[in-house]
């Protein structure tokens, strides 16, 4: 009996252990350290903590202690505005590396590749192209690509196409090199259709109400064939926070006197991007709010109510009520923008929106309402223009599906096992298409959790196989049909990205896919086409064929960085093999230097698909 | 205030485990081995070398091995490897082993499949019982015919640590009574002598353990074996290692005493003796706070017969590291890496012996990006040097490998019957993105100071970005901080053993009916 009674302490006291275990784990130095990125890269920030709604990469970093005092250490703009937008101290403010601050501004329109795999000299080669000039020393994550372009734009099988990315040049480097704006553009208009990039930036600030205006990332693009233009919205941080709207034509674009070659200075990101004023959208004070998470479209029709209109969408943080909305603004082509308006309607944990436009030139726009039970609702809303910079008249939002098991859900549950992608979460998107006779098929896609591991014992849920699932709807998102998942084995296929060409009436989903990949983390891209007239989507299709670490960098930074999604562009001509699919995604193909030696690194890459 | 515990004292805890038999006697039931994934020594992910069932499997990070060549019949070799097993971790809420200090034993064939395993019993003696509390490492005594077990220890009761070492005989380790097959549940009666040493207050934490056995048959000290640690000062964050020195049998145990006292941040020591008895203790001196060059240092003493403590020369400097890689990522790879110094000696001809040491570093100096990302190391090598004058003087730095991407967690282990030193790593080499792993052998052959060639060990590959869904923490993170060898032999051509245990996760675990990676301790053998 007394034997007994030993163990059994024996045994409690191995439980109390753990303590120390952890203990020794954080000495300096020690072996047996865990990656500390890794569990950097995982974490919120305290001031986004309460909400259901993850912010954005960029406003993690910014809100972060380690973002933080990294830009106090630069001596970056922006820093002047953390403490008080979001409060608290830095964690740490270390120096950044000389190396970073010494690299002089390159002009060159240079594309130096040292891939990890077969060099690539077309964006229909497998990994598509790196679509960046930045040199490779030193060289820092560029993600969450999206594109557009301007079919044959610049020649018969030679598009305009522009990028733009999170290009972390912004925050980490010191300005020398680039001009300290996260939002990147990236533009190929070579009258050889190869798809290299002639030129590259950073959105430039402008000045809203005698405060600058610095871009900090999320941006996206849409082209407006009927005027030949593109828009770019993306966040912008200073004393006022908002999202900003840019327009360029592509005349401009295509010139080199007002878009120079190379990677451009501040006064060559303004030369080429202010020819327009861009508009502050959303604008907030920087200490109650903080917008994320933009949108947009246009309206590509040469006539009607609300033709060449642009509908922007954001996500608003609302620190003191500590909610979530959806907003928009109509603006017109010139970007003369009307009043903000509500669209989630009573939710109040709304987040990634997303706003298209049809054929007819109604509006739609879908979001995730995040409900306390960790459910996704997804809602879809429709609005009637009203000729901008009037709003438009929207309806009330109607469920499309609720989703029991989303990727990234409340309390850190759901993420993806295996993946590095800290901030995956259930992210909606849909597209039209035109049928006949004023009739539209809506598409939306999401990604969910098929497979949930509940460990239990107070440690989060995680997705063992998270999965594409797709519904439609015939009656302007009144009813949707029951969703459907494109998976056929397991593995993790997540950031679906869609898009119609409606020359023809195909719908095109892309998705990063581990399938095949027996550790279930290196990626490659899929896609399945929905024929016109069809609804049912067809056979996956390999778009990239090399299974790539897409979530790893030197640093780990791509993570703590990490990407939100795929970018997926779709336009043709009604002929068949002249269509062209864009495909926007993050490549770690290509290698940087660092002290000379060779690193694969992130990348904003550039795929093109052609049927 | 240290105490020393200095006696035999070996009251082990087979109380503890045999409650855990009582009610948990399911456990111990063998696993398939289709299901384990078993493939033999030389498949292309050697062997998972544990007996865990997939449903909800953890993580089992490699330790060390060491083995008796022929002990069970020729040509099959006992084997004893060491892993922190997440089964047996305090953080574990559905703990199966008693304790994360794991040991995993071959004796019934030559296919590095493992016949039984558990976690180390509790060692209890006058000032408390003993938990086990990270970094088992294995030695084997050919000599006497035993394994030893060193490893981290806890008090219970009070506030104190120290550095345990259990002993098993051969026999012990192949009859079945004392060690059944499967999952032991009775650690104590496989493991059935201990003692706790060095015993200090949490104040003076410990880490790091190590130990080697004076292999000899007679002289002043054979048999002896030789336990060091890091020791932290308890008045501050200087550390020192501390040597004690113990009879092989009954653990009649010297003080400990202080090897590096004007080394104010020593840390993990390696231990060996040389063919002649004497004892060599190499470590790493750094500097804090941040990335500064570390010094690599080397100590000889002198035996004198345990419980007598070892007369020891002052450390002599063998490598002043300008670009030492300092819990760092080797490039991308999702692990972390420190220079962490290890030697072994080769007898020459006559009394004459060539030691050599291998330790990580960087190529170029180790990347601080700062803010929010995590230092990394551009290119990681695995690199030697060697003395041939009892460790005064040493050659310039060599690489083991010249293999493209990252080479790390360099191991080193002398086969005494050819005379051979084997230096197993990890390298990405073979990945286009340097990050997935395989396992690489670099043979020193006799007469020679450098590496000839290497020989791939795994043609199947590891991604330490995946892991088990469930999660047990530390200690048992992920692939651990290095890789096990142990090498000997009969001195016949073809009849050379390499065991080489490592950190791998081609064996997936189940978890709610879906598969997924889960990290195992693997063993793989090269004959040559």
């Amino acid at each position: 009996m007394r034997r007994y009674q030993i163990a059994a302490i024996a045994i409690v006291a191995t439980v109390s252990v753990a303590g120390v275990s952890a203990q020794e784990a954080v000495k300096p130095g020690k072996v047996g350290q865990t990656a500390v990125a890794d569990k950097k890269a995982a974490r919120v920030p305290q001031a986004f903590q309460n909400f259901r709604i993850r912010p954005s990469a960029p406003l993690r970093f910014l809100a972060s202690g380690e973002g933080r005092g990294y830009l106090e250490a630069v001596d970056h703009p922006l820093a002047q505005y953390l403490s008080t937008a979001f409060g608290g101290k830095v964690e740490q403010a270390i120096a950044p590396e000389p190396q970073l601050a010494e690299e002089p501004l390159t002009n060159e329109s240079v594309q130096p590749e040292l891939t990890a795999t077969a060099p690539v000299t077309s964006c229909k080669a497998n990994l598509g192209k790196r679509f960046n000039l930045e040199p490779r020393a030193n060289a820092v994550p560029q993600n969450q690509g999206s594109a557009d372009f301007i079919i044959n734009g610049i020649a018969p099988n030679n598009d305009l196409i522009l990028q733009v990315a999170n290009d972390w040049r912004g925050n980490l480097t010191s300005g020398v090199r680039w001009d300290q704006s996260v939002s990147g553009y990236y533009a190929h208009r070579s009258s050889v259709g190869d798809c290299s990039v002639q030129f590259e930036g950073g959105f430039p600030s402008f000045l809203f109400q005698g405060n600058t205006e610095m871009g900090v990332g999320d941006a996206v693009v849409v082209a407006d064939p009927a005027r030949n233009a593109f828009f770019v919205a993306d966040l912008r941080f200073g004393p006022i926070i908002g999202v900003a709207l840019f327009r360029a034509s592509a005349a401009t674009l295509s010139n080199p006197a007002s878009c120079p070659a190379g990677t451009h200075t501040e006064a060559q990101a303004e030369s080429c991007w202010k020819v327009t004023a861009p508009a502050l959208l959303f604008p907030q004070p920087q200490t109650d709010y903080a917008g994320d998470q933009p949108r947009l479209a246009v309206d590509e029709r040469s006539a009607g109510k609300g033709a060449g209109d642009v509908y922007v969408v954001e996500t608003e943080f609302d620190f003191n009520a500590q909610t979530n909305r959806i907003y928009l603004v109509a603006c017109t082509n010139l970007l003369k923008c009307g009043k903000t308006l509500l669209i989630s309607g009573p939710d109040v944990a709304s987040g990634y929106p997303y706003v298209q436009v049809r054929t007819d030139g109604m509006i739609t726009i879908s979001y995730v309402e995040v409900n306390s039970n960790g459910s996704d609702s997804v809602r879809f809303v429709t609005c009637r223009p009203a000729g901008a910079p009037l709003s438009p008249v929207c309806g009330a939002a109607n469920t499309v599906t609720t989703i029991l098991r989303p990727v990234t859900f409340t309390g850190g549950n759901g993420q993806l096992v295996n993946m590095n992608f800290p901030l995956a979460a259930t992210y909606p998107k849909h597209a039209n298409r035109f049928e006949a006779a004023g009739k539209f098929t809506i598409f939306l896609v999401y990604e969910d959790c098929k497979d949930v591991y509940s460990q239990g014992h107070g440690n989060p849920d995680v997705c063992m196989n998270a999965e594409v699932r797709i519904t439609h709807s015939t009656d302007n998102g009144a009813s949707w049909s029951a969703p459907a998942s494109l998976d056929t084995t397991d593995g993790h296929h997540f950031f679906p990205g869609i898009s119609t060409d409606e020359s023809r009436g195909t719908v095109n989903v892309v998705y990063y896919s581990t399938e095949g990949d027996a550790f279930r983390h290196n990626v490659r891209v899929v896609l399945n086409q929905i024929a016109a007239h069809s609804t049912a989507p067809g056979a996956a299709q390999l778009i990239t064929t090399t299974f790539e670490p897409s979530d790893r960098d030197p640093g780990n930074l791509g993570a703590f960085l990490t990407d939100g999604f795929v970018g997926v562009i779709a336009r043709g001509t009604g002929m068949p093999g002249a269509s062209r699919l864009y495909i926007s995604f993050d490549s770690t193909s290509s290698n940087g230097t660092y002290s000379g030696q060779p690193l694969s690194e992130q990348n904003n890459h550039l795929r093109l698909f052609t049927f | 205030m240290k105490t020393v515990l200095a006696a035999g004292i070996y009251l082990t805890l087979a109380l503890g485990l045999q409650a855990r038999a009582e009610t948990a006697q399911g456990l111990s039931t063998p696993v398939a081995a289709a299901e384990r994934g078993l493939s033999g020594c030389s498949g292309p992910n050697g062997n998972i070398f544990n007996l865990e069932p997939r449903n909800n499997a953890v993580t089992q990070s490699a330790m060390s091995v060491a083995f008796l060549p022929n002990r069970v019949a020729p040509n099959i070799d006992l084997v004893v490897a060491t892993a922190a097993d997440g089964r047996g971790a305090s953080t574990n809420p559905n703990q199966t082993l008693a304790a994360a200090d794991a040991y995993y034993g071959q004796r019934s064939n030559s296919n590095c499949a493992p016949d039984f395993e558990g976690g180390l019993p509790a060692i209890n003696n006058v000032f408390d019982l003993f938990l086990p509390f990270g970094s088992p490492t294995v030695v084997a005594d050919p000599a006497r015919d035993a394994f030893f077990i060193v490893d981290l220890r806890f008090g219970r009761t009070h506030d104190n640590n120290g550095v345990g070492v259990v002993r098993a005989t051969a026999a012990n380790l192949l009859n079945p009574a004392s060690c059944p097959n499967g999952t032991e549940l009775k650690s104590a009666t496989c493991w059935n002598t201990g003692a706790v040493v060095n015993i200090t207050t949490l104040n003076a934490f410990l880490s790091s353990p190590h130990m080697a056995v004076d292999p000899r048959t007679s002289g002043t000290g054979a048999g002896d074996l030789y336990l060091t640690v890091t020791e932290q000062n308890p008045n501050g964050s200087n550390t020192h290692i501390s040597l004690t020195a113990c009879t092989n049998a009954t653990f009649n145990c010297s003080g400990a005493i202080n090897l590096t006292g004007a080394d104010v941040h020593a840390d993990l020591s390696w231990v060996e003796v040389r063919p002649d008895g004497s004892i060599t203790i190499s470590y790493r001196n750094t500097t804090f706070p941040g990335i500064n060059a570390e010094d690599i240092k080397f100590i000889n003493c002198t035996p004198r017969g345990a419980p007598a403590t070892p007369i020891c020369s002052s450390p002599v400097l063998v490598m002043h590291e300008t670009q030492p890689i300092f819990v760092a990522s080797p490039g991308n790879v999702a692990i972390s890496d420190v220079l962490y110094p290890k030697h072994a000696h080769r007898p020459e001809s006559g009394n004459a012996v060539t030691t050599f040491l291998v330790y990580d570093r960087c190529e170029v100096p180790e990347r601080v990006p700062g803010g929010a990302s995590g230092n990394f190391c551009p290119k990681t090598d695995v690199v030697m040097t060697f003395s041939t004058d009892g460790g005064r003087s040493w050659s310039p730095i060599s690489k083991a490998s010249n293999g493209a991407g990252q080479q790390f967690f360099g191991a080193i282990a002398l086969d005494a019957s050819t005379r051979t030193i084997n230096i197993a790593y990890y390298s990405t080499e073979n990945d286009p993105y340097a990050q997935r792993l395989q396992v690489f052998l670099a043979p020193i052959l006799r007469n020679q100071t450098w590496v000839s060639s290497t020989q791939l060990l795994t043609t199947g590959v590891a991604d330490p970005q995946s892991v088990s869904p469930f999660v047990v923490g530390s200690p048992v993170t992920g692939f651990g901080d290095r890789i096990g060898v142990a090498a000997g032999g009969t001195g016949s051509g073809g009849h050379s053993h390499v065991y080489t245990t490592f950190s791998w996760n081609s064996v997936p675990g189940i978890y709610d009916g879906v598969t997924n990676p889960d990290i195992n301790n693997h063993l793989t053998r090269f004959d040559y």
